[in-house]
Formats: C-alpha cells, sequence, structure tokens
C-alpha cells in the first residue's frame, strides 16, 4: 500500500512489526523482503514519488573540507530526497566489496569490519537480483583468458576487474507496484523523522515522531525500528533525537557522525595503449550473457601490491577520450614517439584501431578519520531539525594513495611495454582534478566494541534494545566498490535476521 | 642548414641519441635490425627530434647539473661498459665498422666511426631498451612534459636537445 501522509489523521498513531526509515535502496530492498511475510511493515519516505525543491532543501547545510568547499552544494546535490533516495540519480555500477576491504589493515582500518566477505557473498547474489545484474559470477569467465583482451596478465601488479551496470535500476518507480501489492506494507510519502522516542533510560525506541512540510504529524509505533535513511541522515536523526539521551541516540561514546567518508576520485591522465586490439575493449562498457546485461571492467592494484605499499584499495577507470580531443593528443603522442615510434599515430590511425587513448581516472578508498565527521548545527530548517555541518577531510596519506597508484601504473604500462602514461599528478598539487563520488559512508560505523562503534556486527545500535541501521553508513571501511550493491546484501542480511527475530 | 664540426663527443652523442630513440621502440624491431629498415625508422624519428628536443628542454631546466653535451653523454653510457673518455677503438667496440657491419647497423652512411657517419649498433640500442624497461620497473623515472619517463629516456631526449634535432637528419 502507497500512502501519503496527508491522507492519515493529524496526530494518529500507525502501529506495525517493524518500521523502516527512508525509501531508498536499503528502505526498498528490505521491504521487498517482507512483502508476503504476514508481518507489518511501515516504510517511511522523507519524499514524494517525484522531485521536490523544498523538500530537498531540508537537505543543506554547513560544509567544508579538503575538497569541499562552502558553496560545493554537497549535502543538497550529493543525495536524493524522494522515493527511490539516492538510486534516483545513480548510474548502476555494481560490484562486490573485495574480500581484503574486510580485513583489518594498519595503514586503513587497524580493526577491520566485524564480519567477512563470506557472510555477505550469499546476500551479494540476492542484492544483484534486485539492482537488475547479472548474477554475479566471482570467478569470472573472462579472467580464465589470461593476456588475451587486458592490459594485463593476472600475475601483473594491476589486475583487471569488473563493475556489473544496472540499467540503472531507479528503485522507487521499478518496485512501486511490487511494494503498493503487498498488503502487509505501507509505505508513507512526504512522512519525514523528526525524532526518535525512546523510553526513560534510552535503551529502547518508544515512536516515531515524524511530519510533512505541509503540517502534518503522526507517529509510528514498532516492535524493531530500522534507520535506512542515507549514509549522512542515519547520524542526524540519531543525533537530533537528544531529548533523552542529550548527545544523541547512540552516542554516549561520540562516534555518531565521525568517520564519514566518500570515495575521492582524480583525473590522473590519460594513457596511450599500443596493443589496442587486446587491451580497452573491456575497460568500455561490454554486453554479457543473454539478457544483455552490461559490465565494464576497470583496473586494480593486487593485494600484494597494497600490502607492499601500504596503500588503501583504488580504482582505475578508463574513459573513452572525447573525439574532439583526438587530434591534439595524437599530435602530442607523435611528436613523444615514445614507444611507439613504429605506430601510426594520427587520426587515420586512430579510426583503424591501431593506437587507443584512453582518460584515466584514479578512485581511491578514503583513509577512515574520527574528523570528518557531520555535527548538528544551532540552525534549524523547515521541519525544525537542526541542519547539518559536514566536515570531509582527507590526509596526505589519501593523497599520497592516489598519486602512488597512478606513477604504478604509468610504470607498469610502460616496462610491460603495453603503452604509455601522461601524469596529471604531482606532489607539488596534492588534490589536482579531484572530485567525489556521492557515496556517503562511515557515520553510524559498525564494531563489536561498543567503545569504538555504533552498531554491532548485526548492525544493532550499541545500548538500545530494538534499534538497527542500515546503509553506507555501518561501513567501518568503505573499500573501493560503489557502495549500493553492498548497502543492497547488508539490508538484505538484517532483514533475515529480524524477520526471525520478529517471528520469535 | 648550418653543417656543425661532427667531434668525437658529437658523434657519441648524436650515436647515443639515435640509439636511444630506436631503443624506445618495440623490443621486437631489434633483432632483425637492418640498414633498409634502420633507415625507415630514423626517417620517423627524425621527423619527431624537435619534440623530443622540448622534452629534453624541459629535462634540462630540472637538472641544470647535467646541462652539457659531456655530462649527459658519460651519464647516459656509464652503466653500459662504454667509455667515451678512451681513445675511440676501446671507447666504442660495438661502434667500429666491423662490428656495425656484424650488426647490420649504420645509416646514414656508410659505416660507423668515421667522423660524418653515424651508427646505430644494434647492442646499443638493446642496452639502452633494457635500462629504460629496467627504469621503469625500478622507478628510477623522471616526469617531464607530464610523460613519465625513464631517467634514460629523459636523458636521450636531452641530448637531443643538446646536439640540435636538424642534427639527426643532417646527410653528411
Amino acid at each position: 500500500m502507497l500512502l501519503d501522509v496527508r491522507e492519515l489523521t493529524d496526530g494518529q498513531l500507525l502501529e506495525c512489526d517493524l518500521a523502516i526509515v527512508g525509501a531508498g535502496a536499503a528502505g526498498i530492498g528490505m521491504a521487498l523482503r517482507f512483502a508476503g511475510s504476514g508481518l507489518s511493515v511501515v516504510v517511511l519516505e522523507a519524499g514524494g514519488q517525484v522531485y521536490d525543491q523544498e523538500t530537498q532543501k531540508l537537505y543543506t547545510g554547513v560544509e567544508s573540507g579538503t575538497l569541499i568547499k562552502p558553496d560545493s552544494f554537497y549535502l543538497a546535490a550529493s543525495r536524493t530526497r524522494y522515493f527511490g533516495g539516492s538510486t534516483n540519480h545513480w548510474n548502476g555500477w555494481c560490484r562486490p566489496m573485495d574480500p581484503e576491504a574486510f580485513l583489518p589493515r594498519s595503514w586503513v582500518n587497524p580493526d577491520g569490519w566485524p564480519i567477512g566477505r563470506k557472510d555477505l557473498d550469499p546476500y551479494y547474489e540476492r542484492a544483484a537480483g534486485l539492482a537488475e545484474i547479472s548474477p554475479f559470477n566471482y570467478k569470472e569467465r573472462w579472467l580464465d583468458q589470461p593476456n588475451k583482451r587486458f592490459l594485463f596478465a593476472p600475475t601483473a601488479e594491476f589486475q583487471t576487474t569488473f563493475f556489473h551496470l544496472s540499467p540503472p535500476t531507479r528503485f522507487g518507480p521499478r518496485y512501486r507496484d511490487d511494494l503498493a501489492r503487498a498488503a502487509n506494507l505501507r509505505v508513507i510519502l512526504d512522512a519525514n523523522v523528526t525524532q526518535i522516542e525512546t523510553d526513560a533510560d534510552a535503551r529502547g525506541v518508544t515512536a516515531l515522531e515524524v511530519k510533512s512540510l505541509a503540517g502534518r504529524g503522526v507517529r509510528v509505533r514498532a516492535r524493531a525500528y530500522v534507520l535506512a535513511a542515507g549514509g549522512i541522515e542515519n547520524a542526524r536523526l540519531l543525533l537530533a533525537s537528544n531529548r533523552v539521551q542529550r548527545e544523541g541516540l547512540g552516542n554516549s561514546r561520540d562516534l555518531v557522525g565521525r568517520y564519514f567518508m566518500d570515495h575521492p576520485v582524480i583525473r590522473a591522465g590519460f594513457l596511450v595503449a599500443t596493443s589496442p586490439q587486446r587491451s580497452v575493449d573491456r575497460y568500455t562498457a561490454f554486453t554479457i550473457g543473454q539478457r544483455e546485461h552490461k559490465a565494464r571492467g576497470v583496473l586494480r592494484p593486487s593485494w600484494e601490491v597494497q600490502q607492499r605499499e601500504q596503500l588503501p584499495n583504488s580504482l582505475v577507470v578508463l574513459d573513452p577520450v572525447a573525439p574532439a580531443n583526438l587530434p591534439e593528443l595524437a599530435r602530442e603522442v607523435a611528436g613523444l614517439s615514445l614507444d611507439l615510434t613504429r605506430l601510426e599515430i594520427g587520426e587515420d590511425a586512430i579510426a583503424r584501431r591501431r593506437v587507443e587513448f584512453m582518460g584515466v581516472r584514479v578512485v581511491a578508498e578514503p583513509i577512515p578519520d574520527p574528523e570528518s565527521r557531520v555535527t548538528l548545527t544551532d540552525e534549524l530548517d523547515a521541519l525544525g531539525m537542526p541542519r547539518l555541518h559536514l566536515h570531509w577531510s582527507l590526509s596526505d596519506g589519501d593523497a599520497r594513495n592516489l598519486r602512488t597508484v597512478a606513477r604504478l601504473l604509468a610504470r607498469e604500462l610502460g616496462w610491460r611495454l603495453r603503452g604509455r602514461m601522461s601524469l596529471m599528478v604531482s606532489e607539488a598539487e596534492p588534490w589536482p582534478r579531484a572530485g567525489w563520488s556521492n557515496h556517503h559512508a562511515g557515520t553510524t560505523r559498525m564494531h563489536a566494541d561498543p567503545g569504538r562503534g555504533v552498531v554491532d556486527a548485526d548492525l544493532k545500535v550499541h545500548g538500545i534494545d530494538n534499534l538497527w541501521v542500515a546503509g553506507g553508513s555501518v561501513f567501518p571501511a568503505a573499500g573501493v566498490s560503489n557502495p549500493t550493491l553492498t548497502i543492497l546484501a547488508l539490508a538484505l542480511r538484517l532483514a533475515d535476521q529480524l524477520e526471525e527475530s520478529l517471528r520469535s | 642548414m648550418t653543417e656543425t664540426p661532427l667531434t668525437r663527443r658529437r658523434f657519441v652523442a648524436t650515436s647515443l641519441a639515435l640509439a636511444g630513440l630506436a631503443a624506445l621502440g618495440p623490443v621486437g624491431c631489434a633483432p632483425s635490425w637492418d640498414r633498409r629498415r634502420a633507415a625507415r625508422d630514423l626517417a620517423g624519428i627524425a621527423d619527431q627530434a624537435e619534440a623530443w628536443s622540448e622534452v629534453g628542454r624541459e629535462y634540462l631546466a630540472a637538472y641544470p647539473d647535467e646541462k652539457g653535451l659531456g655530462a649527459i653523454t658519460v651519464a647516459l653510457v656509464a652503466d653500459l661498459g662504454w667509455k667515451p673518455w678512451l681513445p675511440e677503438a676501446e671507447a666504442f667496440p660495438a661502434a667500429t665498422s666491423e662490428a656495425a657491419g656484424e650488426e647490420g647497423a649504420g645509416t646514414p652512411g656508410e659505416g660507423a666511426g668515421t667522423p660524418g657517419e653515424v651508427a646505430v649498433p644494434r647492442t646499443l640500442a638493446r642496452q639502452l631498451h633494457d635500462r629504460i624497461v629496467d627504469e621503469l620497473r625500478t622507478d628510477v623515472t623522471v616526469q617531464v612534459h607530464d610523460w613519465l619517463l625513464s631517467r634514460t629516456e629523459a636523458r636521450v631526449a636531452a641530448l637531443v636537445a643538446l646536439i640540435g634535432p636538424e642534427s639527426l637528419t643532417a646527410t653528411p
């Protein structure tokens, strides 16, 4: 059932088994899991079915950091506050986290995740269905053809790995009818949660306070509550729910909001591949399987390289160079000759694919930093909720990672005679042509120890009996894969656990 | 074009520059080196000498200590077992007419080791090529003109700048 708060009576109390705050990938993924389960579920979506400027404005706040400037509009522009959440603007790149992302790594996240990749593998399979990608074949058959179509052999320092590309699935429109048909589900739009109410000692959630921009308010009471409002908003809700626990719900250790992460990305330069017939095809989108599903190859430094160089993970994305730029690049490369001396360089050669130019982007796993954080400001939004201050700092280690990976790739291309690379990175300019990925993570990090994390390995908020968190905010380390598939996998795992718990 | 007297030092430098540029080509070219092919390749290289010269000038600006034909030549050959400061016969064993003939090298001109002629011995090109690959692998690199180059590559470019790109196209 799909409802709008305006269809409810002001002050009405809704009761259910499970209340899910947010109808993005995690919220909708969980709700679909409960469809037809017999358990009553309420999903509270802050926005409507389409983008609305007034609703989106509720996201604005103060922002600062290494890359983010006061006029970056990061808080408002990097997420979407309506049915489907950030799947309304994602590009559909899906890839499980690499196994080592879960491991303790002294140079990134000394404690690791409290769960491992194997815990998520069954859920990745199911998540792939929701994202409408091919079931992930973890041993891609293409990788069994070493040195055939890839830039490097599997033993090289850079390995080819794949993203599967979702259409991209817009979860709101795509699953609206499925949700509406399920008699045990109520998806309520324009329903902004403004307060998580608790008992006197903040050990249990008693209800959710919900408001619409039109002024109508309802309350939702459930046996279990899940925050699935996004990597930033989950923390905001906990911090703002401070009527009993003054520092914010679940925040007795001052961890809520800290360790904010996104994936920094730089334009690292461009490469000239000397053997294009066996190299670049797989690094642009190509079709796999019988359902016309798409995939795309990327490069990443091997785990051995990451350990040797003490580097966080990273990915190298190769982009076709815009045709308008080709003649200029061709002239430059022709002039330089390098190891391309005997290749014909020029527009004819490019057309015949004797040589291929590719733009090089490096995307990096950020090093978790407690000083990267969201905090409440004194300014209130139209619903009376404190606006946020987001500060995202990147360290010298983050800059070194990006620079080192670009240089390692340039060297590897050269000495393996695969091509050459023009670099746009240097120590003098630590963040050249840098940007971000809109992958919010880390603000309610997962850790078995309540002193070091906000939620436990089962995503339950430490110290609160009936409150869980889903979404990228629980990542203790962000890995380097785009997060949606992992967010879905974690949400489905949580749904399984909650169903068992609610039935018992 | 003004003719410049080809001193021994200049001859060595030009040989190195040509061999170095040749070494930048695919490794597979060296074993099948022959006069005709070399002439064709060198003509291609010469077309690009001006661009290399630009890279070389940038390198020399960054490393002024090497801004001299002697310094850069010694730097290039030091690890290759060549001794340009010795008498010619001892200094460049692979660049004698006989050796050049065996190697199938030498263009333009009839032989090597005679003023006015330029030799590109296969061994030198191969040695330089191997060194370039090794430097890229072990990070003996410099960033010039945005390109990540092996130090030897950059020095070859510097040589081209120092001897003048026109030297690579000059007909004896």
